[in-house]
């Protein structure tokens, strides 16, 4: 593991920035807060919507990321724990307990669900490295999908779910319909406030919270354990590390963030459909994490963003923008081994740093 | 987002206007902007050529309709996405359609599988779903909802046409039967078993294969081996051009009678002579109906002379529904869903076929349905698409769904 | 469930485990020789496929059979010499990242050359009919085409094990940086076989689409399944991608018969398997597991 055009070559360490939580903290806030006005700018195109669907499956690629990025493993089967948050979180609704009209009784089964299944496969693959462990993931996830769509009178097979009604979110004094618009207010070029969903809030929060989990976690001891078995595995085992529990650990932490991302998903759009299973899903959650960075804290964001921004704003533009896509996944591999975000380099900005921030 | 967001506010506002006509105000909107559809259809993968097809009539219809001064003036404009057959890529299209172009009708599609993950998220959006292509039941059955409204003929009425001729030409032997693995094949092979069998035929097998399957070996080498009297393919598209093609080199069709439910002009083509003394159905067959009817007949030719083929069934229907939505946007002056949908739900009208309506409890159009037998490529004139000779034209009526039988249950709101 | 249905279905399985057999050994001697995990072989396939397809359609399917595989072989030595050399022993993952890279861009591309939808080659009237076989109607070109990936799996072997290129190539698979200190050219080498493995994805590329029909994502569908094979059989092994073909062939057509939704989950099961109990495959060496 020392090839130096490698697309996982280790961002520098940046160990420095550990005072500095809060101000990190206050601009990843802020970042969100702006993210879909921004967005919503003429040269950008975006549309409320989509800001929201974008952080929705970001969380996923920040799962990947985990087992990418810190754990240097390349899983082309991610897309079973995505999908099973998906079903978790659907069939809790439509069918586990179709009069309960909880809002976290969803997302807590389609996590719990994925994170089980995680805990099974990732026992089993840990073993192996690089295209065994990538073909042992395809093969566990083509099961996943298998026994998903074959188990008809709990799933519907090929049709997926449809009509799972979003309960509203109920804090004890009020209660949010999250599809509901935010008030309207004028905030001159960047549009008017009432195009973003109160959904979007409520993502936001999740993925505020998600970044920060990971962020601790990479930071801790953990994190640096994982990042020596990454770096060489034998002597982590020979100092005396539980190396196959470390890496059990981040492969579960990997699946449970892509299940939490179906969960949400499946909420949002109302239904679960068969697709979110396939190798294709797996393989776009393995785009976005490298275009973005991996080993980066919000490369796999932005890279969700970008690849997500080029299917629904530029599609509208050429239809080459898919093999946009490719070219630009190649171009990153082969001149940017460190992601967009890994490799802008520090003090060129202000938050240039924050951002590669590990 | 300014564009974006400037319609949206003018949607906003020309739905409040329609409101207000429903209240009693006409005439109260403006015509000024633009309305948008969007045309959620398969560009590629299995059933591309119906989507590619639809597309077509789609453009046709929207030229029309432009150029004879929009509707209520304002000129109509598509947004287009390849829903690739996949539920959640139609899902996805139909709702970038509706937040980022402002569409107020989506339409299209050629799967039943596609048409009722649609159809969910149109019901949440509020947003209007002209069905185009889709047979399955479920559509209009289980799965219907206030906002979605589907023309095309379904298996029910498809299986309930071809009773007689299931009975007289197919006789009531071994059936074997490959169906497509998901809510359409399901629901058009239960269809068939629920006709035939309680006459007497057996069924000695039932294959499900996966949408897009493209080597139909093993189930039609199974097929070989069973000797079945009739070979039912509930295939669609491309898959079912190559499950035909293959039972050819498979010897089957010259030893056993082969059913296929539900066929169009360009499966019809792509099977060639294998499609000789086929039996199937259609809700719509361009040869037929612009020889009864001025207005089918201005449609094929104006098709024709535009695309120089004729109009498959799906592309037909896709044409219809255009002018169905104008016509109910007309009649309620407004694009408020609500009332565009008090306008469709029971309306009788008379377009390229007989005279037919739109179901007001289920929203399933009632037209009829044409079983038809096909003919070998010699006998076609030099078109290809002229693949058949009608056999029976049935009253929708007659065979639709009747309500004591449907699950449907239309939300109030 | 009748003798002859599992004879049909053995049948089946044979011709299905030799297409695969044809695709994986282009991707296990590639792995074999340049150390390189190879995730645009589909695209290979594809591109002789669709080049396959336009052939056919001006000057008939014979030229296609050589038209397709030259084409591919040209653009496998380009890739070879612009990009991917510099990506030989390097870590698999970065590898896998940049030919799945690759294949995206070739899909993409194909895609808006010829359309998304799903194109048909038509075959010369004498090879559409059937032929009686065992007693069984069975379709003439089906047979052909097995005939056809026995004669050029023969004449690679031949190759590889009887020629002055194929010494290189052996000993290459066992040491590049001896074969370079004894004076082989281990570049050249390289690059033929890259060539050469190449050129088979995009033979079988034109060979099995009349019976399965193409469309942009069609290597795609073969590339995991090949991948599922040379594992079975034991990455960089020429008789593992052999003998994993037959396997999974046979594997896939027998679960047909007895419940036709688990014939495609069938093969990942095998492989899970293989990867569990004997990483290294059935006729693979053990040395390669780790990446």
């Amino acid at each position: 593991m020392s090839a130096s055009t490698s697309a996982l070559q280790p961002a520098a360490q940046t160990k420095s920035t550990r005072s500095g939580d809060l101000p990190f903290y206050l601009w990843t806030a802020f970042g969100l807060i702006v993210f879909p006005l921004v967005f919503g700018l003429p040269i950008f195109n975006g549309y409320g919507g989509l800001a929201t669907q974008i952080l929705i499956v970001g969380i996923a690629a920040v799962g990947l990321n985990v087992l990418l990025g810190y754990a240097g493993q390349l899983s082309y089967g991610h897309a079973a724990f995505y999908g099973l948050g998906m079903y978790g979180a659907g069939l809790t609704l439509l069918k586990f307990f179709p009069g309960a009209h909880s809002f976290a009784l969803p997302i807590i089964v389609g996590v719990a669900i994925a994170t089980l299944a995680a805990f099974a496969i990732g026992s089993l693959v840990v073993r192996l490295y690089g295209i065994y462990f990538a073909l042992l993931t395809v093969a566990f996830a083509q099961m996943v999908y298998f026994i998903v769509f074959q188990w008809r009178d709990l799933t519907n097979g090929d049709d997926g779910l449809q009509g799972i009604s979003t309960p509203s979110l109920n804090l004890g004094v009020v209660r949010f319909d999250l599809s509901a618009a935010l008030p309207a207010l004028n905030l001159g070029p960047f549009g008017d406030l009432s195009s973003i969903k109160e959904w979007y809030v409520f993502v936001a929060i999740v993925m505020f919270i998600v970044i920060a989990f990971v962020r601790t976690l990479v930071r801790s001891q953990y994190g640096e354990v994982l990042a020596a078995i990454r770096e060489n595995e034998e002597r982590s085992g020979f100092i005396g590390f539980d190396v196959r529990r470390y890496k059990i650990a981040a492969f579960v932490i990997s699946g449970a963030l892509c299940g939490l991302s179906g969960a949400l998903r499946a909420l949002y759009d109302g239904s679960a459909a068969i697709e979110a299973l396939t190798i294709d899903t797996s393989g776009n959650f393995v785009i976005y994490t490298v275009v973005g960075g991996v080993q980066t804290l919000f490369g796999p964001i932005v890279g969700t963003g970008l690849i997500m921004w080029l299917q629904n704003v530029i599609s509208a533009k050429t239809d080459a923008w898919r093999l946009i896509e490719g070219i630009i996944f190649v171009a990153v591999i082969v001149f940017l081994p460190n992601g967009i975000i890994g490799s802008l380099r520090k003090r060129k900005f202000s938050f240039a740093g924050l951002l590669r921030a590990k | 987002m300014n564009k974006q967001l400037s319609r949206g506010r003018f949607l906003a506002a020309s739905a409040a206007a329609g409101a207000l006509a429903v209240n009693g105000f006409p005439q109260v909107m403006a015509a000024t902007k633009e309305i948008v559809v969007g045309l959620d259809l398969p560009q590629s993968g299995p059933y591309s050529d119906q989507g590619q097809d639809q597309l077509r009539a789609y453009n046709l219809a929207i030229d029309e309709i432009n150029k004879g001064g929009g509707i209520m003036g304002m000129p109509v404009r598509a947004t287009v996405g390849d829903d690739q057959t996949k539920a959640d890529v139609a899902v996805d299209n139909a709702r970038r359609m509706i937040e980022r172009d402002g569409a107020v009708m989506i339409t299209g599609g050629s799967s039943t599988g596609t048409a009722v993950a649609v159809s969910g998220l149109c019901q949440q959006m509020k947003t209007i779903f002209m069905a185009t292509l889709t047979h399955g039941d479920e559509t209009t059955d289980g799965a219907c909802h206030k906002h979605t409204f589907r023309r095309y003929n379904n298996a029910h009425m498809s299986a309930r046409a071809m009773a007689t001729t299931l009975t007289k030409k197919y006789g009531t032997g071994n059936w074997f039967y490959i169906t497509a693995d998901y809510t359409w094949g399901h629901s058009v092979t239960d269809n068939i078993i629920s006709v035939i069998e309680p006459k007497g035929a057996k069924t000695v097998n039932n294959v499900l294969l996966k949408l897009g399957t493209t080597d139909f070996s093993q189930a039609l080498g199974q097929a070989q081996s069973a000797k079945p009297d009739v070979l039912c393919i509930t295939e669609f598209g491309k898959d079912m051009v190559n499950c035909l093609n293959q039972a050819a080199q498979f010897g089957l069709t010259k030893s056993t009678k082969i059913l296929v439910p539900l066929a169009d002009e360009y499966m019809a083509k792509g099977t060639g002579d294998n499609f000789d003394n086929v039996v199937c159905t259609a809700p719509f067959y361009y040869k037929y109906y612009a020889a009864k009817n001025a207005a089918a007949k201005k449609f094929v030719d104006a098709f024709t002379a535009k695309y120089g083929t004729p109009p498959s069934n799906g592309a037909e229907c896709a044409y219809t529904n255009m002018y169905q939505y104008k016509g109910a946007v007309e009649r309620a002056g407004s694009i408020n869903p609500d009332a565009v949908i008090a306008k469709l739900e029971g309306y009788h009208f008379t377009a390229t076929k007989g005279p037919e309506y739109w179901r007001d409890w289920d929203h399933q159009g009632i037209s009829s349905v044409l079983v038809m037998e096909g003919v070998p490529v010699a006998e076609r004139g030099g078109d290809t698409f002229a693949f058949a000779k009608v056999l029976e034209e049935h009253n929708g009526e007659t065979v639709a769904i009747p309500q004591a039988d449907s699950k449907c249950k239309i939300e109030s709101a | 469930m009748t003798a002859a249905s599992f004879v049909q279905a053995g049948l089946n399985g044979l011709i299905l485990g030799l297409i695969y057999v044809a695709i994986a050994i282009g991707l296990t001697i590639i792995f074999g020789m340049l150390r390189l995990v190879n995730f645009a072989h589909g695209a290979f396939y594809a591109i002789g496929a669709y080049v396959g397809l336009v052939v056919a359609q001006q000057y008939g399917f014979g030229y296609a059979l050589l038209a397709g595989p030259l084409v591919v072989a040209l653009f496998a030595v380009f890739l070879d010499r612009a990009v991917l050399r510099f990506f030989y022993g390097k870590e698999p993952t970065a590898q896998i990242l940049l030919t799945f890279g690759i294949a995206i861009i070739v899909e993409e591309t194909l895609r808006l050359r010829f359309g998304g939808t799903t194109q048909q080659y038509s075959l010369p009237q004498w090879l559409n009919g059937s032929l009686a076989v065992a007693g069984l109607q069975y379709p003439a070109y089906r047979i052909f085409l097995a005939l056809g990936i026995v004669a050029v799996v023969a004449l690679v072997w031949l190759f590889i094990s009887r020629t002055n290129y194929g010494l290189i190539v052996r000993a290459g698979v066992r040491d590049r940086t001896m074969v370079q200190l004894l004076g082989g050219n281990i570049h050249q080498a390289s690059t033929l076989i890259f060539a050469l493995g190449a050129a088979l994805a995009g033979l079988v590329g034109v060979a099995a689409s009349p019976i399965y029909s193409i469309d942009p994502q069609t290597g795609f569908n073969f590339l995991i399944p090949s991948f599922v094979v040379v594992v079975i059989g034991g990455l960089g092994s020429f008789w593992g991608a052999v003998a994993g073909g037959i396997i999974v062939g046979e594997l896939s057509a027998l679960t047909t018969l007895i419940y036709p939704g688990a014939a495609e989950v069938i093969i990942y099961v095998a492989m899970a398997i293989v990867l569990l109990v004997r990483p290294q495959g059935l006729l693979g060496e053990s040395e390669i597991i780790r990446g």
